[in-house]
């Protein structure tokens, strides 16, 4: 027998129901609260969004609290610019040698000569145009390394992968789909848009993250590591951001 | 108005903080109304994995739409028009390679005919055409008016009326079927 529940209080019945129908619709239960991860994941997008406003000058939304990107920080400057020369390579870590020569240059020469001087229309700093006290905004874009491992990143052990990231092989650009994250230059205007700076040289790696076709990438800044898992489409104009940035220790 | 503890302020007032560049403004609707959202994305997709990535989109892009909102209807129910739409737009999209499952209409006679009973219910929802399915999702398992559900599916009130009724007969017809009634 069928067991027909009542029509959820407060509501007045707009409408005659003879069928009964709309009595078992009401019965099939309420789906609860939104997940926690995607609750998580969501505010990762929000705040990414935020930022990525907030970086892009963009006056639709006027922040009424602006704030100085950290690498645009006068006294930082030496600091960053030796970031990139020098120790951001040591921060990434013991990866091939041939990848820490290419990030140390710090220019776009990078795993995939295909990145090279990709986004550079976007080298400007996030409030515009670059400022003479920061001087690698106006050096141009920092290196991008590819990698397609297919590695499964998980929320649990992200920065751990991350930091192992360059121990794995990077494979040939050709293999790789062009105009979304999965091509260098679509990453670096996925993660600018996202409001990565220009000059932060990246190692991406395309795989999953928690289950979800992902592309993971680690961005070196002035003053750490942080690692993103954005979505295989995103690009400049469609930023997707799973996760991030988390801080890589 | 700047120094009103977020909580307090009213959808519309937030959203125009948010338009004014306020950075916690948006947060503090998506606290409110996500659980809700989530719902109407689930119920819509019924898959969790499309639900979760349909409701994130939608989020982003009322972030980044916040300015389409011209005040006519409730902050939520223009929450809830941009989720079922990004719900809409991708089943459509995804139609071609996941289809929705095939269940087997359940005999009455079992033992599990309560939980049979809703695969039944939920399988005759899935037969209907999309606008007569999505006025029931909205009014009878949402618990939208038909005024809200009409404004969420930007059509006329008469419309969801006609739909949610010819709906409701279509889905007494298949269950009738089902159980040799005639």
């Amino acid at each position: 027998m069928v067991t027909t529940p009542p029509v959820p209080p407060g509501r007045p019945d707009e409408q005659d129901d003879p069928t009964g129908i709309r009595a078992l619709l009401a019965g099939l239960g309420d789906p609860g609260p939104m997940p926690a991860d995607l609750v998580d994941r969501i505010n990762a997008s929000i705040a990414a969004e935020q930022q990525s406003r907030s970086a892009a000058g963009d006056r639709t939304v006027v922040p009424l609290r602006r704030r100085r990107p950290l690498w645009a920080k006068v006294g930082l400057v030496a600091a960053a610019v030796a970031a990139v020369a020098v120790a951001v390579p040591a921060m990434l870590g013991t990866g091939p040698g041939e990848l820490m020569a290419s990030l140390s240059r710090g220019g776009s020469s990078s795993a995939h000569d295909a990145s090279a001087g990709a986004a550079k229309s976007s080298a400007s700093g996030p409030e515009g145009a670059p400022t003479g006290a920061d001087s690698r905004a106006a050096a141009g874009t920092g290196a991008i390394a590819l990698a397609s491992t297919g590695t499964a990143y998980t929320s649990t052990e992200l920065t751990r992968q991350a930091r192992s990231m360059l121990s794995q092989g990077f494979s040939a650009a050709s293999s790789l789909k062009a105009d979304a994250a999965t091509n260098p230059q679509g990453l670096r205007g996925c993660l600018t848009a996202l409001g990565v700076a220009p000059w932060m040289p990246v190692v991406g790696d395309v795989g999953t993250y928690d289950g979800r076709p992902a592309v993971v990438a680690l961005v070196s800044g002035d003053t750490g590591q942080n690692v993103y898992a954005v979505g295989r489409d995103c690009d400049a104009t469609h930023p997707v951001v799973i996760a991030g940035p988390v801080p890589v220790p | 108005m700047g120094t009103t503890p977020l909580h307090e302020r009213d959808d519309r007032e937030l959203l125009r903080q948010h338009l004014a560049g306020d950075p916690d403004a948006f947060g503090e609707l998506f606290r409110r109304h996500r659980d809700r959202m989530w719902a109407v994305a689930l119920r819509t997709t019924r898959n969790p994995e499309l639900a979760a990535d349909c409701v994130q989109d939608a989020f982003i892009s009322a972030f980044r739409r916040a300015g389409s909102y011209r005040g006519d209807a409730a902050v939520t129910t223009w929450l809830h028009r941009i989720v079922v739409n990004a719900c809409l737009d991708r089943l459509r999209r995804d139609k071609p390679t996941s289809p929705l499952p095939e269940y087997e209409l359940a005999d009455k006679r079992d033992a599990h005919a309560s939980v049979d009973t809703r695969l039944d219910v939920r399988e005759a929802l899935d037969r209907l055409p999309e606008g007569q399915r999505m006025a029931l999702v909205l009014v009878d398992m949402h618990g939208l008016s038909v005024l809200e559900a009409a404004a969420v599916l930007e059509v006329a009130e008469g419309t969801v009326k006609s739909r949610c009724s010819r709906g409701r007969e279509a889905m007494a017809a298949m269950l009738r079927e089902r159980s040799g009634q005639p």
